[in-house]
């Protein structure tokens, strides 16, 4: 009968387009002109037509961080996913003092980035900081068994192994994530898990088969929001390697823009990059909304 | 919810409404009219932390002695990277009437019409600007000055550097026959190093390496706050120049520069850079400065060192002298940095504008501000009178740093594109240093790079603030250069290209309020 | 419980602990140095026993290593008199419960109109909404604060919690993806019943997200009470600063004050810690599985 209730969903959404009409339409647009402008933040705008973009064309620099960021994404956001679903299985098994390993999990996204920054820097120090602390006397073990000459990485001091140590940081900031599916969890009817019990399905294949897809639409959204996410990683890479040292190892995409945007005062060569950057992005979300279309479960039939 | 009747609810909901616009509505400012007669100044500073309190009360010292003044401080984090607040009020017209700018940022704010000319602001205060800069150390002045206008007054100099050496380490391994037999009798641990080569000596006695690690250093010539700043004292040292500022040109190539380049490029190449960097990767906190536990017993530090010293290793006794000369090179080389007071370009009513002018010249040029202000870390006042300069006479350390203060004749380079630069040094230096290019290389590509954008800047040379859009309150600044040619080039063709420039473009009424005074 | 379950229930623990381990560093060492006096922070690697006792002085001899210190409170202390907290901590209470309020409210009625309600186009505008996101802030934040200058209300926490009014994308994403898991059946039953949109979506679509809601408000309150870059460029009197610019209050570009800061970083991180304990009952209840979702 009401197939298309337009009328009622454009109430249900008119908050937003109010919020879109008067917060978004005029910085969006205002931020296409500047992409075509010499802004400099400060003085009036200045048209010089695609000279910004054919600027970024032929900017080594923007192409190695536009290289960075996908290669940064396509390693952080299967990782960070994976990190979180072990982590929400193992708490969603009921085990004793669940609470305290919950908030445990959670604790690192908290605390505020300026203050475990420093943190940071010690536990990837190449030579006194915990994490080669400890990978030392393992990494002595193997050389010793096969007569390699493995030493611990340089983290941030080297520019093969800068991008491994953010996603490093990245893994312990997975407690948000972790909190969505462990939601997700609860949310799948025991009755499924009783029936396949029933029919003699082993733990693997009741995962596989009930739990994988009842919470496929949190694991497709974490997917989104974690692509997207990734493609403008600013804050840590900020604060841990502001010039995206050493070697430009770590310039990201969102790096190289605020670098252009508000220390250079290129406010148009920064807009042409956010468009850029927006349209990657645009075609990455497409990409993954098409194929995973047949992997996401609905299960209330809602699409 | 369903617990509760309709009209319940819909009272519920209307008072969750009504607090909620009557919040917004309350959380305003007070109205600043309750100070009376006084006029009120906001001053945006960066003096957080330690140097917080010493502030707050240098502040109330100026407003118990100026009862027609009050003061609004803000605490504003305002670096080379944090200064959207300070962009986005100006464009909004909510700007403060002080602000404080870092030293080397002037330039860049007063090019592009931040900042408004203290010169006449001066004169009706009944000080000429020559005589002025007369007071303060050289190349503090001339930090502050642009284009042949004064933008801000200096309020702290910061001598960079000094060079610290441990003796006790030193000391202690001579004790135990640690020094390689060729360096023995070359090292000498009461008295530091003079010459580079002396300190190349020094340092080759002292590294210790265990395994690959290296575990004692003597110095990491790119470890100086940063590697811009590093190549910055090793370039002046060797006797180079950054800048010609008479021509606007960017000499970062100067064939002195690259010898200081190649230099450090040679503790790269003795030493495994990445060992090097390891050791020197603190835990982006001062207290775990290598120098603080031992393992670097050579470093040049700014004045903060000593406050750190004293707080983190007070035992460690230490030879305090300035940087040791290079072959061919300056003698006692050195620079300052620091910070400058400012006067926002869209502070325009008179009075404010005079209080703030008095504000300025009563922290960075009286007796009584000079010595309040010199009371917060890292203050040495960049005005040669005041009185911060005799009470430290009797504390060696500190004695040694005014030393190194009066020699200092360099300050970073006074040009609009100040930022890029820094970042095109840094760039250098570490391509250089991981061998990717020759440091002569690496110098001309950033030489090259910074001089476009630097032509670039100054082609839109013609100031004024922009209100962007039509919900801007257009901001009425003066042209801060009307008056002064377009790029103020004495090149006769840059400066036709600079003044043709600037009049092209499409300005659309709806996105672009353009504001140029009278221009060129 | 059998030996298979108990087997499985060993590992598990023995997984839990050992991360647990990596993930309580981050917390323990902000405690570690809020209440570690400073001499202690040059000692490499750092201590990290709060208690020095008879047997940690015995490991200490025996191994050479530094690891008790004596711990202090003069970091708070200082921490919360040199720089306003309590009134931050006011200030940021407020911005982010309203964020929360309006967060929770306008994007599940966006949430709703793009899930529950079936209209023409509207996986096209949903897509569009998503894409606002996908532009970086940083170049939008120019326009925005002339919006608001324009409004007259910079220097207010309007800027900090109107947006929240008018629903977030990433909010509106996540209720989209938890109200789609909802039974049509239910929906359509109520609208039989005669029931408006409005009030399905109050007394059907709500109760069972509770988890969704639970989170949606978790991250919201966590977001606004970190936010950094819009308490900055928006506010412009100490009186309204929040927590997060406070704490950027305890550094210079000469030096920080470790200690302090991280005193009054651990502060910040108890009312989230006290609403993550609040809310975390809401996650795990699976108060579905009485058969209506099947």
């Amino acid at each position: 009968m009401n197939s298309n209730q337009w009328k009622k969903g454009l109430l249900f959404i008119s908050p937003l387009l109010v919020g879109f009409a008067v917060f978004t339409i005029y910085p969006v647009a205002a931020s296409i002109w500047y992409s075509f402008c010499d802004y400099d933040v400060i003085r009036p705008t200045r048209f010089v037509g695609l000279a910004n973009f054919a600027e970024l064309a032929a900017d080594e620099r923007f192409i190695h961080s536009l290289w960075n960021t996908l290669a940064f994404t396509v390693l952080v956001v299967p990782l960070t996913m994976l990190t979180a679903l072990v982590l929400a299985f193992l708490l969603n098994m009921k085990l004793r003092g669940q609470a305290l390993y919950r908030t445990i999990f959670f604790l690192p996204s908290i605390v505020p980035l300026v203050a475990s920054s420093v943190l940071w820097l010690w536990l990837l120090n190449p030579d006194y900081g915990l994490i080669n602390m400890c990978l030392r006397p393992a990494l002595d073990v193997v050389n010793a068994l096969t007569g390699t000459h493995l030493t611990p990485p340089g983290w941030l001091v080297d520019p093969a192994w800068t991008k491994p140590a953010l996603i490093l940081m990245c893994l312990w900031g997975v407690g948000g994530s972790m909190i969505m599916y462990l939601a997700a969890l609860g949310d799948v009817p025991v009755a499924l898990y009783e029936a396949a019990e029933i029919d003699g399905a082993s733990a693997w294949r009741k995962t596989w088969h009930i739990t994988l897809p009842m919470i496929s639409p949190v694991l497709f959204f974490t997917l989104i929001m974690g692509i997207i996410g990734a493609m403008q990683f600013f804050d840590q890479a900020w604060v841990m390697t502001p010039n995206g040292q050493p070697g430009d190892a770590t310039l990201f995409y969102s790096l190289y823009l605020f670098a252009n945007a508000f220390l250079y005062l290129r406010m148009g060569l920064a807009s042409a990059q956010a468009w850029v950057l927006f349209v990657v992005i645009v075609i990455a979300t497409i990409v993954v909304f098409r194929s995973t279309r047949r992997f996401v479960y609905y299960g209330g039939e809602g699409i | 919810m369903g617990k509760y009747k309709p009209i319940v609810r819909v009272i519920m909901a209307a008072a969750g409404v009504a607090a909620l616009a009557a919040f917004i509505v309350l959380a305003r400012p007070p109205d600043p009219s309750d100070r009376g007669a006084r006029t009120v100044l906001g001053i945006w500073h960066p003096w957080g932390g330690p140097t917080l309190e010493c502030f707050e009360q240098s502040v109330s010292a100026f407003t118990k002695s100026h009862p027609a003044i009050a003061c609004d401080l803000l605490y504003v984090p305002n670096d080379m990277a944090n200064n959207q607040k300070f962009y986005t009020a100006v464009i909004g017209n909510c700007a403060p009437e002080v602000i404080y700018v870092d030293g080397p940022q002037v330039a860049e704010w007063a090019e592009r019409g931040l900042l408004t000319d203290l010169g006449p602001l001066l004169k009706e205060f009944g000080r000429d600007p020559q005589e002025l800069a007369g007071e303060f150390f050289a190349p503090c002045w001339r930090q502050c000055v642009y284009k042949g206008k004064v933008w801000a007054i200096t309020y702290c100099a910061d001598p960079n550097f000094a060079f610290f050496w441990n003796k006790d380490a030193f000391r202690k391994a001579v004790a135990r026959g640690e020094i390689a037999s060729e360096y023995r009798g070359k090292v000498d641990p009461e008295k530091g190093p003079a010459t580079i080569a002396e300190m190349d000596i020094y340092n080759d006695a002292i590294t210790r390496k265990e395994g690959d690690r290296i575990v004692r250093v003597g110095i990491i010539p790119w470890g100086m706050y940063g590697r811009a700043n590093s190549l910055f004292t090793w370039g002046w040292a060797f006797g180079g120049e950054f800048y010609d500022a008479a021509h606007f040109k960017v000499t970062a190539n100067d064939p002195r520069i690259v010898m200081a380049l190649d230099w450090m490029c040679s503790y790269a190449r003795k030493y495994d850079v990445r060992s090097m960097a390891a050791l020197q990767s603190t835990f982006g906190s001062n207290e775990q400065n290598p120098f603080f536990i031992g393992r670097q017993v050579m470093q040049l530090f700014h004045i903060g060192g000593l406050d750190e010293l004293a707080r983190y290793a007070p035992n460690l006794e230490c030879g305090i002298t300035s940087i040791p000369q290079p072959q061919g090179g300056e003698k006692d080389s050195a620079w300052v940095g620091g910070w400058t007071v400012a006067i926002p370009s869209t502070a325009t009513d008179p009075a404010k504008r005079r209080a703030a002018m008095e504000y300025i010249l009563w922290a960075c040029a009286s007796t009584e501000g000079t010595r309040l202000a010199s009371r917060t870390l890292a203050a040495y006042p960049g005005w040669k009178a005041a009185p911060f300069f005799s009470e430290v006479a009797g504390n060696p350390r500190a004695a040694a740093f005014v030393e190194i203060l009066r020699k200092a004749a360099h300050q970073r380079p006074v040009m609009p594109a100040q930022a890029f630069y820094m970042d095109q040094l840094d760039r250098a230096v570490d391509r250089a240093l991981r061998g990717e290019l020759t440091p002569e290389r690496a110098l001309d590509e950033a030489t090259r790079n910074t001089q476009a954008m630097l032509d670039k800047v100054l082609a839109r040379s013609g100031g004024g603030v922009s209100g962007v859009g039509v919900w801007s309150p257009i901001c009425k600044a003066p042209d801060p250069f009307a008056g002064v040619p377009a790029g103020c080039q004495p090149d006769a063709e840059s400066g036709a290209k600079g003044s043709g420039a600037s009049r092209i473009g499409l300005q659309t009424p709806l996105l672009q309020t353009p504001l140029r005074g009278g221009g060129p | 419980m059998n030996r298979q379950s108990r087997a499985k229930a060993l590992l598990g623990h023995a997984a839990l602990v050992a991360l647990s381990f990596a993930y309580v560093l981050p917390f323990a060492w902000l405690v570690t140095t809020s209440l570690q006096p400073d001499q202690e922070r040059s000692v490499v690697p750092p201590a990290f026993i709060p208690a020095p006792s008879a047997g940690v002085e015995a490991i200490e001899k025996a191994t050479g290593m530094h690891l008790a210190y004596e711990p202090t409170l003069i970091h708070y202390e200082r921490g919360l008199t040199r720089v306003p907290v309590l009134c931050f901590f006011r200030n940021t209470v407020l911005v982010s419960a309203l964020t929360v309020v309006g967060t929770i409210l306008s994007s599940s009625l966006a949430a709703y109109g793009f899930s529950i309600l079936r209209w023409r186009g509207r996986d096209a505008v949903f897509f569009i909404m998503l894409a606002t996101m996908m532009l970086p802030r940083q170049v939008t934040m120019v326009p925005v604060f002339l919006i608001w200058r324009g409004l007259g209300l910079v220097d207010t926490f309007a800027p900090l919690v109107a947006p929240a009014f008018f629903g977030t994308p990433f909010f509106i994403f996540l209720f989209r993806q938890f109200f789609l898991t909802i039974p049509r059946d239910l929906v359509e039953a109520a609208r039989m019943d005669g029931a408006g949109e409005l009030r399905i979506w109050a007394r059907i679509v709500m109760p069972l997200s509770t988890p969704a809601i639970a989170v949606v408000g978790l991250f919201a309150f966590l977001g606004a009470w970190n936010d950094f870059l819009g308490p900055l460029i928006y506010l412009a009197h100490q009186g309204r600063y929040t927590l997060s610019l406070g704490l950027a209050m305890f550094s210079t570009q000469y030096g920080t004050e470790f200690g302090q800061m991280m005193a009054v970083a651990t502060l910040m991180t108890i009312p989230i810690i006290i609403l993550f304990f609040l809310a975390q009952k809401t996650f795990i209840q699976g108060i579905k599985t009485s058969g209506m979702k099947m």
